[in-house]
């Protein structure tokens, strides 16, 4: 049972000035769900559903600073009263991050820790360890260390360990992300059977979760409202748009990427077996104005293959082109921009306007005026404020700072790793179309499928270790 | 730092433990003498500077010793251990950085950092020549004692820069502190 | 990056009991410092070196070798220089090399190295990580402590992987290679990278300690383990053991 009555909360000012405003990110937050009920927490990202569900297991303001009030009861436990520790065996969260909750060397020692904290006999840990492994299909890997698994394999292991420790109020958040259709099921049927209260925070609504959830509720400016499912269905379909095209195509300037009879191998050996992993690409190419995506399972090799199109691998076998003219790899690190799906790899410095302007500084053609003139231009477009600190924005604006900096990089070709996960549709196809308008060539990696035909005009499909173009929409 | 959370502490200190474990191993120049150069002098002064003596005492120290022992020279590692932990407490020591009465933070003065940084500097060069010398002579330990001052040297102007940006990129580093 | 020291492989050493083998290796490591024959201390650098070849095989058992072999050459070029006052034993015309003394010690140094070498090499390749750690918390260390080499054990592999990816994200970010422009010292290139892989992991730190809380730990708390040191027949057999190596070697070898 979660009891949460006006709660308020607003994270910590860091800057000296006052130039970062205090924003509410909760507030006058009611939600109440009894032992049985399953709750979904259906919000566009960014609006504080992870905020309220680290509040619930005490992460946050512990950890993070900020201020809160209001008043919570899990279990009839008034949460400010206790410290985080005394809630381990009442209330679990999954984070949507698995790698910030892995603590151990092996999935066994990971599923062991909390029971230790609850003082769990050893014969009767050992049982709980063994069950909640093959349940999750996690027995092969008992020794294994967790930075070893594949996303899947970690969502599966926080899962066993959720199992493990039996908790009655399980919190989750963006689950069912890198899941696939199996253990999607297999968690829909455990929630089912579960008799405690659960809550599940998704900003998609997957067709699985159709009669799944006793209540639906969003995040609306800090406070709670209920929606009903059809509700959903509708906000669900309204906000997958065709991408209209602009296309500005001076001929002149539009050239091709292309990639002919290549083998693309991973550098690293995978884990499960000892053969290095290899992608076979045939025939792949881009014009500069073009949107393309490029779409396949988790671990089918997109990143594999899109390392390799912007110069960070070399090519193992075949031949990789701009206009006929083969690319070595420090010329294609110039032509080929690659914005990874985790945004903070290349954030550093201070200010939004520091971060724009960096690259620009170590070229001397351009005077400070330019460059000023140039990130502000940036900032607008992205809806960017100059001063605010990168790291400590939020995730969408941290994934916007990501393109603008590629923005201003001029690239050819830019290559997007997994744009729609953890921002709204309406920001990643506000990015896309602004590098399509300036001329990039385009080629957008996605695992949502509806998400990349709305916005490609044609899509690479990879399976059984090809890479093949898939026949029009 | 919040004293009644023994959490943070464990995390701040096994965070710094594997990022210098992870310096130490990723930029290594051979050399003829102790094995090689690293930039694990770069993590300890960061640490040091920014984090507080019980923090640098046991990152650089555990760091440099795990490094040495999953690098594959076990027999150094409590010589490391030893040497690294006292270079980054006398380093904090120093140069720790000051909290201010509204609660910002702010590294300590230049002066107090680079001479917190040449006295690292002396106590790990002169740490090694010491163990150097009982283990294989010391003449042969007098060798390293350039190499040594150079990487170490290399540690603290890095460790300056970085401790200065790091802290201006990422303003929570002040609620860190042991 | 491989953050394991463990070398899974064969013979008794893997049954020897963790704590019993910590101690013999720090006694042997403290002996052979003490006034011994450099036979014996080859002796046990022998039986170290045939001990791995038999449990890890011909490959992983040369290793610790190369890793010291630049600082034995060093050893040979300088140890000389340190004794000159006893009468010459080899001479390259009339230009004295080396004294008997000076062969005297370095005959001693090596030996002593090699087999510290060896010994505390054969103890992290036959030791399972959860047994290192129990050994130690067996010798007094507090559990707080074997938990932050846990973790930073976990963590190594995750900031090593980062580091990774933030280089290559910062490869692409620069607006040209080193071609226009003023060319600053390389050293300062890494800045950038440094700055984010720093940044990147204190990030992490709070979400850890979160983390750690909502798992149950807090100090003075009791816990129950999961692991143990399971050793096959009585510790004191296993203790005696170790007595016994160690004085006979010393009672063999001591001048």
């Amino acid at each position: 049972m979660i009891n949460i009555s006006e709660l308020s909360f607003t994270y910590p000012v860091y800057s000296r000035g006052a130039s970062q405003k205090k924003k509410e990110v909760l507030s006058s937050f009611s939600l109440s769900a009894e032992d049985g009920e399953r709750v979904l927490i259906y919000a566009p990202p960014d609006s504080g559903k992870t905020t309220l569900m680290k509040i619930l297991c005490k992460a946050i303001p512990s950890y993070t600073g900020g201020t809160i009030n209001g008043r919570i009861e899990v279990d009839r436990t008034d949460l400010f009263d206790v410290s985080g520790g005394a809630l381990t065996g009442i209330i679990t969260y999954v984070s949507q991050n698995p790698q910030e909750q892995l603590l151990m060397n092996t999935c066994c020692d990971e599923i062991a820790f909390p029971l230790e904290s609850l003082c769990i006999d050893p014969d009767e840990m050992d049982k709980r360890i063994e069950s909640a492994l093959s349940h999750w299909g996690l027995s092969e890997l008992s020794e294994v260390h967790p930075q070893e698994l594949s996303g899947g394999e970690r969502k599966r292991l926080l899962l066993a360990v959720t199992e493990a420790i039996g908790a009655p109020n399980w919190l989750f958040d963006e689950v069912f992300d890198d899941l696939d259709i199996n253990y999607k099921q297999q968690l829909l049927n455990v929630m089912k059977a579960h008799k405690g209260t659960i809550i599940v925070s998704a900003s998609r609504f997957l067709p699985e979760f159709a009669g799944m959830f006793t209540r639906i509720v969003s995040i609306a400016d800090g406070g709670c409202r209920n929606l009903s499912e059809k509700e959903v269905m509708n906000l669900t379909s309204n906000q997958m748009k065709v991408l209209q095209y602009q296309r500005k195509m001076d001929n002149e300037s539009s050239s091709v990427l292309s990639l002919r009879s290549a083998i693309v191998t991973h550098p690293r050996k995978s884990v499960s077996s000892a053969v290095p992993f290899t992608l076979s690409v045939p025939s792949f190419s881009i014009t500069r104005g073009e949107i393309i995506a490029l779409v396949g399972p988790n671990g089918s090799g997109k990143s594999t293959l899109s390392r390799v199109l912007c110069g960070l691998d070399p090519l193992c076998e075949g031949s990789l082109t701009v206009d006929g003219r083969p690319m070595g790899q420090s010329i294609l690190k110039q032509n080929v921009g690659y914005m990874f799906q985790n945004p903070d790899y290349s954030i550093f410095l201070p200010t939004v306007y520091d971060e724009l302007t960096y690259s620009l500084k170590n070229d001397t053609s351009v005077v400070k005026s330019e460059r000023d003139a140039a990130a502000q231009m940036c900032a607008d477009v992205f809806d960017l404020v100059l001063d605010d600190n990168p790291s400590l924005m939020s995730y969408g604006h941290r994934k916007r700072l990501q393109g603008a900096i590629y923005y201003l990089l001029q690239r050819s070709f830019i290559i997007i790793d997994e744009l729609d996960a953890g921002i709204t549709y309406q920001t990643a196809y506000k990015i896309i179309s602004l590098f399509q308008e300036k001329g990039c060539g385009v080629i957008v990696i996605s695992h949502d499928a509806p998400f990349a035909d709305s916005v490609a005009q044609r899509t690479y499909e990879i399976s059984g270790g090809e890479v093949r173009l898939r026949a029009n929409r | 730092m919040n004293e009644s959370r023994p959490a943070m502490k464990i995390a701040l200190v096994s965070v710094l433990t594997a990022v210098t474990v992870v310096f130490t191993l990723l930029v290594r120049v051979p050399t003829p003498i102790k094995g090689y150069i690293s930039l694990c002098d770069v993590v300890i002064v960061f640490s040091a500077y920014l984090f507080g003596p019980w923090t640098a005492l046991l990152s650089g120290g555990l760091g440099t010793g795990i490094a040495d022992i999953i690098g594959g020279y076990a027999q150094w590692a409590p010589l490391s251990f030893v040497i690294h932990a006292l270079q980054g407490l006398l380093i904090a020591l120093i140069a720790h950085r000051k909290t201010e009465e509204d609660g910002t933070a702010d590294t300590a003065s230049l002066g107090a950092m680079i001479i917190g940084g040449i006295i690292g500097m002396i106590v790990m060069a002169g740490g090694y020549y010491v163990a150097g010398g009982i283990l294989y002579g010391f003449q042969a330990a007098l060798v390293e004692i350039p190499l040594n001052l150079m990487q170490s040297g290399v540690g603290v102007v890095l460790g300056i820069a970085v401790a200065k940006s790091v802290s201006k990129a990422y303003p929570p580093v002040r609620n860190l502190y042991w | 990056m491989i953050s394991s020291t463990y070398v899974a492989g064969k013979g008794l050493i893997y049954h020897f009991d963790a704590r019993s083998k910590l101690l013999l290796t720090l006694v042997l490591c403290i002996e052979v410092f003490l006034p011994v024959s450099p036979t014996g201390i080859y002796l046990l650098s022998l039986i170290s070196f045939l001990i791995a070849l038999y449990a890890t095989g011909m490959k992983q058992a040369l290793s610790p070798l190369k890793t010291i072999l630049p600082l034995i050459i060093m050893m040979v070029l300088f140890t000389p220089f340190t004794y000159t006052d006893a009468p010459a034993a080899i001479t390259a015309g009339n230009v004295q090399l080396a004294t008997t003394e000076a062969l005297y010690h370095l005959n001693l140094l090596i030996a002593r190295f090699i087999a510290i070498t060896y010994m505390a090499t054969l103890f992290v390749w036959t030791t399972t990580m959860s047994d290192i750690m129990l050994t130690f918390q067996w010798y007094g260390l507090p559990y707080s402590g074997a938990l932050v080499i846990t973790l930073a054990f976990r963590f190594i592999p995750f900031i090593a992987d980062s580091f990774k990816m933030i280089s290559d994200a910062h490869s692409l970010r620069r607006v040209s290679s080193d071609t226009k422009g003023r060319r600053r010292s390389r050293i300062f290139d890494i800045l950038p990278t440094i700055s984010s892989a720093l940044v990147f992991a204190l990030k992490s730190i709070p979400n850890l300690a979160a983390t750690l809380e909502h798992r149950g730990y807090s100090t003075g708390h009791r816990r129950t383990r999961y692991r143990t040191l399971r050793t096959k027949g009585p510790l004191f057999t296993h203790f005696l053991i170790c007595v016994i190596i160690a004085t006979s070697f010393y009672l063999l070898f001591s001048l």
